[in-house]
């Protein structure tokens, strides 16, 4: 029992005068405390609800970043990058159709006048006209069904990329016959230019 | 068969004052002096001596009240609280109401509400002065203002001495 004691003797104490803690003495006093904890767990939940509306927020931004990226990249990047890309370089070749066109004259031409002129295709890239498709030849390829037939090495090459139309199939073809030219004018070109080396030396 | 009845203890004067009845016991300090420290602490105990708990340094808390007695002293179902004075000459039966300062009751007063809430006991509000061992008996009103001075008890507020209190309690 809480309380001051107000008789004395050798053994104890007696006549307790309670009292209670004051705390409890006045119910105002007690309510500021709870409305101060009332206060910090509404503004625990307010802060909870912030930070999880803030992550619902991020989280379906980065789902619509995401959705939004498949949707569009993806399909721009297999046009460019398959077709598109494709299209252009068929369209418009500069020197790689040349190239192509100029293949029966670098057969014909010999190798030493090959290694001569081997340094004007350089300079003459970046000053060259735009050329133009040869008309002969392309209507050539055009008129074949497809050049799956008369190349039959390079099907596989095309198929790999996959079911294409024939107006694509046909640009690539062009591409890997100009890549086929130049190669080869480059292959031949190389052992002509060894000798020229040798002699000099 | 021991006789268990209360003894009374000897007081040289009991008077009430402002609600609190006074009870003094007046000694010659170096009648004591060759005495244990609780016997020359406590010289009205002539049996068996209270049993010392905790002597000084120890603070006990009711609201903003942070209670620091002289000592605590275990004595039969309850608690002395102990409370040391402010200097002064001895006091005797003919000059103690002079010397006997009113904020040293109070402040004897609310020591002892601090221990009594504390360690759950009751306890009697002792006050040791020069040549004196007072022991005061308050009456429900003098609680009452006592309870009063240390509300409302409210979150932040500066802790109160139990000197503070008892400048509270003489303001009212």
């Amino acid at each position: 029992m809480l309380g001051l004691a107000t008789v004395l003797t050798e053994q104890g104490m007696e006549g307790i005068v309670p009292f209670v803690p004051p705390a409890s003495v006045r119910p105002k006093a007690a309510e500021p405390v709870v409305d101060v904890s009332a206060d910090d767990a509404s503004e625990i939940s307010m802060g909870t609800w912030i930070l999880v509306g803030v992550i619902v927020a991020v989280v379906m931004a980065s789902a619509l970043g995401y959705w939004i990226s498949v949707k569009t990249a993806a399909p721009q990047r297999n046009k460019a990058a398959m077709t598109g890309s494709i299209k252009d370089l068929s369209s418009a070749p500069p020197r790689m159709v040349d190239a192509a066109a100029s293949r029966a004259q670098a057969d014909t031409v010999p190798a030493v006048a090959a290694v001569a002129s081997q340094p004007q295709p350089t300079a003459s890239r970046t000053e060259s006209p735009p050329m133009t498709r040869n008309p002969a030849r392309a209507a050539a390829r055009q008129s074949a069904q497809s050049v799956f037939v008369p190349n039959p090495e390079w099907s596989s090459q095309v198929r790999r990329i996959g079911d294409v139309d024939p107006v694509t199939e046909r640009s690539t073809m062009v591409i890997l016959d100009a890549i086929h030219d130049v190669q080869e004018r480059e292959r031949q070109s190389r052992p002509a230019a060894s000798k020229e080396v040798g002699r000099e030396h | 068969m021991s006789t268990d009845a209360p003894v009374d203890l000897r007081w040289s004067v009991v008077e009430p004052w402002d609600g609190v009845r006074v009870h003094g016991y007046f000694f010659i300090q170096h009648m004591f002096a060759t005495h244990d420290a609780v016997r020359k602490t406590l010289p009205i105990f002539s049996g068996r001596l209270p049993e010392p708990v905790h002597v000084g340094e120890s603070e006990f808390r009711l609201g903003r009240l942070v209670g620091l007695p002289a000592g605590i002293y275990l004595h039969g179902n309850g608690f002395l609280c102990l409370t040391q004075a402010q200097e002064s000459e001895d006091h005797t039966s003919l000059n103690w109401r002079e010397l006997l300062q009113p904020q040293d009751i109070w402040a004897a007063l609310a020591n002892a509400v601090a221990v009594s809430a504390a360690m759950h006991k009751p306890t009697a509000a002792m006050l040791r002065a020069g040549g004196a061992l007072y022991f005061f008996a308050p009456t429900e009103e003098a609680m009452h203002k006592l309870m009063q001075a240390l509300t409302p008890t409210e979150v932040g507020e500066a802790p109160l001495s139990s000197a503070d209190v008892a400048r509270v309690c003489l303001a009212t």
